[in-house]
């Protein structure tokens, strides 16, 4: 038999494709992923020609074989948020280090995690998936985050049964600033029906934007705090940061002294748009927010956010 | 639920009729194709039905369907379809002549709600002829009809010495041809893999780390496909440009277009 060689290559996509689960294999070499998100690192893979015309498409159990003849690194810690609330802050300060792998909301993760897969195979694949991109590219890696889609706070209990000691963080926000955001520019799981089904849906009517974005938000401060509370989830409030990263995320994530200078260096700038340097925003936000929407996240979101507070505070 | 991308009909054309109708036609009633800039060689057509108000025998219109002088002299084309119960807005001859290559293009109002559905009925069609959908190889043969989604990628490359020469319908959708696009899905034929020599190239590429090593260090799309033929020429393996770009939109697309799913 062929020797498995998947040196270099990373998986960018999983699907179903007649019935058959599939990976499709990138090919990234010994290049850091830098971008804020692992899409955007495919984006700019794929400009390689290489990638259009050579990619690798093989079937979901190739995960496991590579896995068992290449182990990558083993999860050190998941980062779990409510989305617009600091979270691919956390993630870009970490991608500074060189010794850190960092994966930012891997399309092929969610895609597993909420898939019709039975449960060990689901299981094995996505033990497969995270060794593959644990592996240590460039040889100086000691340590992988992994940074889930916000949505995803709905799956963690799955997730735990793959990696049961891998510390997790839930990052989440005042719900109104998280709203206002939505409002500014929706995010994915602010469509109705634009991720498909997830954790999120509540079963009842769309209704207004504000009410939808509300009640999502909502839900997700909900699951938040009862995964927290279940599995020992670490809460960390946007207002804390960054400067946590110095204190006891600093510790959360096994920083050195010389690492925690690092990761500030990425603090000048935004997080996704790294042409704006990166400022606190609450209070332009809760400034926009219309009565409706104040009434909505009152209604839908406030109790859980401020049970979290509590929690946090204890 | 979703229609399928392509699919045999359970059907019978009369096939003889048919090509009884089809010799019946002078050469001088093939016009060349209208969209002349997406092929190489003889791509030509004879307008059987159109719309009245088609700019040319083979454009597309959006007036009523009009019988032309070939269908309407002949009765051989509807005794030969006489088992189709369709709602025929344009009926046309697509000839394909050896060596013509209709390169790859998007139909896209076939995509539209409500558009016309697409069938094709091989009459003459020799076996070196790759009618490649979505990178996949329709297996067609003469007699038969087929539904494609052609609003998809596709192309055709008659790599044979012989003419090809297609029967095309747009057809009203209704409950009966969709019935029969539905019921033809188990036993359409499997498609067969396109483009054999490249996809033998991109296998010896994943298995040859060396050769891939090589392919990876170029980042400008000519020189790549320049220097991809060449190594895989060296190897005994021929493919176009074409094709080769083909393949590299495809592997765009399969990652851009899962988004909007």
């Amino acid at each position: 038999m062929e020797r498995l060689n998947l040196e270099g290559w990373l998986p960018i996509r999983v699907w179903q494709q007649v019935g058959e689960w599939q990976v499709d294999w990138c090919w990234f070499g010994d290049s850091p992923l830098h971008q804020p998100f692992f899409r955007d690192a495919v984006d700019d893979a794929l400009r390689l020609p290489f990638n259009q015309a050579f990619r690798r498409q093989t079937p979901l159990a190739t995960l496991g074989d590579w896995q068992v003849s290449r182990p990558g690194l083993a999860p050190s810690a998941f980062i779990f948020h409510a989305s617009r609330c600091g979270s691919t802050l956390i993630s870009q300060m970490l991608a500074r280090l060189g010794n850190h792998i960092v994966i930012s909301e891997p399309p092929p993760l969610d895609a597993l995690l909420r898939s019709s897969l039975p449960a060990a195979a689901r299981r094995a694949a996505i033990e497969g998936l995270l060794s593959a991109y644990g592996q240590r590219r460039r040889g100086v890696e000691q340590r992988m985050v992994i940074k889930l889609d916000a949505w995803n706070i709905a799956e963690l209990p799955l997730l735990r049964e793959c990696f049961p000691d891998t510390p997790w963080l839930f990052v989440y926000r005042d719900p109104l600033e998280i709203a206002v955001s939505h409002l500014r520019r929706a995010g994915m799981h602010m469509v109705p029906g634009m991720i498909g089904a997830s954790g999120l849906d509540d079963g009842l009517p769309v209704g207004s934007r504000e009410d939808y974005v509300a009640r999502r938000v909502g839900r997700l401060l909900a699951l938040g705090l009862a995964q927290c509370r279940e599995f020992g989830g670490v809460a960390v409030n946007y207002s804390e940061l960054p400067g946590a990263m110095a204190g006891r995320l600093a510790g959360f994530f096994g920083l050195d002294d010389v690492q925690r200078k690092q990761v500030f260096a990425a603090v000048g700038q935004h997080a996704k748009q790294s042409s704006e340097v990166f400022v606190g925003d609450s209070d332009d936000k809760r400034r926009e927010a219309s009565a409706l929407l104040r009434e909505r996240v009152e209604c839908w979101a406030r109790e859980p956010y401020e049970t979290l507070e509590n929690d946090r505070r204890v | 639920m979703s229609r399928a991308a392509f699919s045999r009909l359970p059907v019978t054309v009369d096939l003889p009729l048919l090509l009884q109708a089809l010799a019946a036609i002078g050469e001088d009633e093939w016009h060349g194709h209208f969209n002349s800039a997406y092929y190489t060689g003889d791509w030509s057509g004879v307008a059987l039905i159109s719309a009245a108000d088609a700019l040319t025998e083979l454009s597309p219109g959006l007036g009523e369907p009009q019988l032309r002088a070939p269908w309407l002299r002949d009765l051989h084309w509807q005794q030969g379809l006489r088992d189709l119960p369709l709602e025929i807005v344009s009926a046309r001859l697509l000839r394909l002549g050896p060596g013509g290559q209709i390169h790859e293009h998007r139909d896209y109002d076939l995509g539209e709600p409500n558009a016309d559905l697409r069938l094709h009925i091989p009459l003459l069609s020799p076996p070196r002829v790759d009618f490649l959908l979505d990178g996949q190889r329709m297996s067609m043969t003469a007699g038969e009809c087929w539904f494609l989604d052609l609003s998809r990628p596709h192309r055709v490359d008659n790599r044979d010495c012989c003419t090809r020469i297609h029967l095309v319908l747009d057809c009203r959708p209704d409950a009966w041809l969709e019935q029969a696009i539905a019921d033809g899905v188990s036993t359409t034929p499997l498609p067969g893999v396109g483009d054999i020599s490249l996809v033998q190239f991109q296998r010896l590429v994943a298995s040859d780390s060396q050769l891939a090593k090589t392919l990876q260090g170029l980042p400008d799309a000519e020189i790549f496909i320049t220097r991809t033929l060449e190594l895989a020429a060296e190897r005994g393996l021929v493919f176009s440009r074409e094709e080769l770009r083909a393949a590299m939109r495809n592997g765009r697309r399969q990652w851009n277009e899962q988004w909007n799913a």
